[in-house]
């Protein structure tokens, strides 16, 4: 098939497109020309027909996917088996297809465009295995805050990971995967109380070694301001306003103000816990809703921080 | 002066101004009354509900300034009134279920003991609420039939609703051999609820061997879960429990008596 200038032109934006590199990069694409022409060997140096499809074979684009340890920014090579949690892109009969395998479970479903880019990012753990509710409660190795005190510790969190569809600039979620194991909770009485999605960590003073698809590492700042000892074995965190970054693994840096014995606030901070972290896609817009607890917003250096009120206990 | 100035009959101009300044104060209070009407019932009732009983209100209150101010113009309402009454009269006694139905209508809207989607038994009619209107509920039975609750029995029938709570509990008996180790079973059973993830963490489920039965020593299992997820998690455990107690070799017995018949005494006994 004879490339004319206009298919030429098209052909060149896809595969800038698909290859994020400059618009005239065209070293870069003769490289994959003479890569397609190679491959099909019988193909003239004139008549050259590109197919995304051969550049995925190639991996041509691999060495651009931005990708650490399993978050970040994939092509269709993407393959990751870790846990028992098997992602992969696999294209068969023309068409590309998204296959996730966890635990006997299968997701399948086709992909159209054959150059849109996959993100794998941390989310806010709140969503399964049902989204039951907005709050994730940690439970940890109680800490007795002594009066007028400040201190800093390390937990861990169980991880989900979206998986993202990118493609001229639009991201959409295409699925949300796990392996932590899920729990949930109620926080507080039947009553009036809230269900949360459970998770119980140990409380660590250094940030601790996570398999980044299974934990994230929540750094979290209690401030006791009471002038007596207050004892905290457990947070609860409004998931719509949780901050995640992630690098080689998940984070998330939270504060609990003890308010007193029996009451405190909790609110995220739109931080990394590393240099060069990278903040994660957000599934949902932090917006406040009214769930119980969740009453108002204060403001810290002009931002807007949403607050939980644990109302129904510290321990 | 001119405000005393006879229109006709004994009715001046300030009699007039009189008149349109109570209109006006009438109309000034039916108009906040419907907005305040309309903003704290706007995401409680249907629109076209809510705009009729919104005209209801604001005509009622115009209605009234008519009443009250008519006759300073020598405008004789008593025959109207009268006329009106015992309208009012034949159409209440007409619409008296309407109007009951209106009223406790717009008092559950105003309580809402129940919401549209939950789960509830209102006078033994079970179900799931599928919408509130003004004069009934509606509601979808468990064998999905559709069911019209008049507001009136709604609001004086006992409800019972499911979900009105965040938890809900359930309970479980189950009966294990006397030969089965117990202590395994209820090892068992607490593994199964803490591995289910609905199944809630805290309040903390309860195992324990409750009675010892005519056939079984009967373990009895107090769970929470979330009301919304009460029925599925009730169903699920139960397979779960009966598959792990099988898999772990307890024995769930038939009802069982054991009769002795005094063979060996009889075989042992000296013969002649």
């Amino acid at each position: 098939m004879k490339g004319d200038s206009a298919s030429t032109g098209v052909r060149d934006a896809r595969i800038n497109q698909f290859c994020k590199l400059p618009s005239k990069s065209n070293h870069t694409i003769c490289g994959a020309f003479m890569m397609v022409v190679s491959r099909e060997g019988s193909v003239g140096a004139n008549e050259v027909m590109i197919y995304p499809e051969l550049i995925y074979e190639q991996n041509f684009c691999l060495a651009l996917s931005k990708v650490r340890g399993v978050f970040g920014t994939h092509d269709y090579s993407l393959s990751i088996d870790r846990q028992g949690m098997r992602i992969r892109v696999e294209r068969s009969s023309g068409v590309f297809r998204y296959i996730r395998e966890t635990e006997g479970k299968r997701v399948e479903k086709v992909l159209s465009s054959p150059y849109a880019r996959i993100l794998l990012h941390p989310v806010e753990p709140v969503n399964l295995p049902k989204k039951l509710t907005r709050l994730l409660e940690i439970e940890f190795d109680p800490v007795v805050m002594g009066p007028n005190s400040e201190k800093t510790f390390y937990l861990k969190f169980p991880i989900e990971i979206g998986i993202f569809l990118e493609e001229d600039g639009m991201r959409d979620v295409i699925d949300l995967v796990s392996i932590a194991p899920p729990k949930f909770s109620l926080y507080g009485n039947p009553r009036s109380g809230v269900i949360t999605r459970y998770f119980r960590s140990n409380t660590y003073f250094d940030i601790p070694e996570v398999e980044p698809c299974l934990e994230g590492v929540l750094k979290l700042t209690v401030k006791n301001p009471l002038r007596e000892n207050v004892e905290v074995s457990r947070v609860v965190l409004e998931g719509h306003s949780m901050m995640l970054y992630f690098g080689r693994f998940a984070s998330m840096i939270a504060y609990l103000q003890i308010v007193n014995s029996q009451t405190g606030e909790t609110y995220f901070m739109d931080e990394p816990l590393e240099l060069g972290m990278e903040r994660a896609i957000k599934l949902y817009k932090v917006r406040r809703m009214p769930v119980a607890g969740l009453e108002r917003a204060i403001m810290i250096g002009g931002i807007e921080h949403s607050v939980f009120t644990m109302e129904w206990g510290l321990t | 002066m001119i405000l005393d100035t006879i229109l006709y009959n004994d009715v001046t101009l300030r009699d007039l101004l009189l008149v349109l300044v109570i209109l006006l104060v009438f109309a000034f209070i039916a108009k906040v009354i419907t907005l305040n009407l309309k903003k704290s019932l706007i995401d409680k009732m249907r629109k076209s509900e809510l705009e009729l009983l919104l005209k209801i209100v604001n005509y009622g209150i115009l209605l009234l300034a008519v009443i009250v101010s008519f006759p300073m113009l020598s405008i004789d309402l008593s025959g109207l009134l009268v006329a009106g009454g015992f309208g009012a009269l034949v159409i209440g006694f007409a619409s008296q279920s309407v109007v009951t139905n209106l009223v406790s209508g717009l008092f559950l809207i105003i309580e809402r003991p129940v919401k549209i989607g939950d789960q509830v038994n209102i006078g033994g009619v079970e179900g799931y609420v599928e919408d509130i209107r003004v004069l009934s509920t509606i509601m979808r039975g468990y064998d999905g039939v559709y069911v019209r609750v008049p507001n009136e029995k709604v609001f004086t029938s006992t409800i019972l609703n499911y979900v009105a709570d965040v938890a809900r509990i359930f309970e479980y008996k189950i009966g294990i051999a006397y030969g089965s180790d117990a202590e395994k079973a209820l090892n068992i059973v607490r593994g199964v609820i803490e591995a289910h993830p609905i199944a809630l963490k805290y309040p903390a489920p309860v195992v324990f061997v409750d009675e010892l039965g005519d056939s079984s020593v009967n373990i009895v299992a107090r769970i929470w879960a979330p009301s919304i997820e009460w029925f599925s998690v009730r169903s699920e455990l139960l397979l779960q429990i009966k598959q792990a107690l099988d898999k772990g070799g307890i024995e769930i017995p038939f009802p069982q008596r054991v009769i002795w018949f005094g063979e060996r005494e009889t075989r042992n006994a000296p013969e002649g």
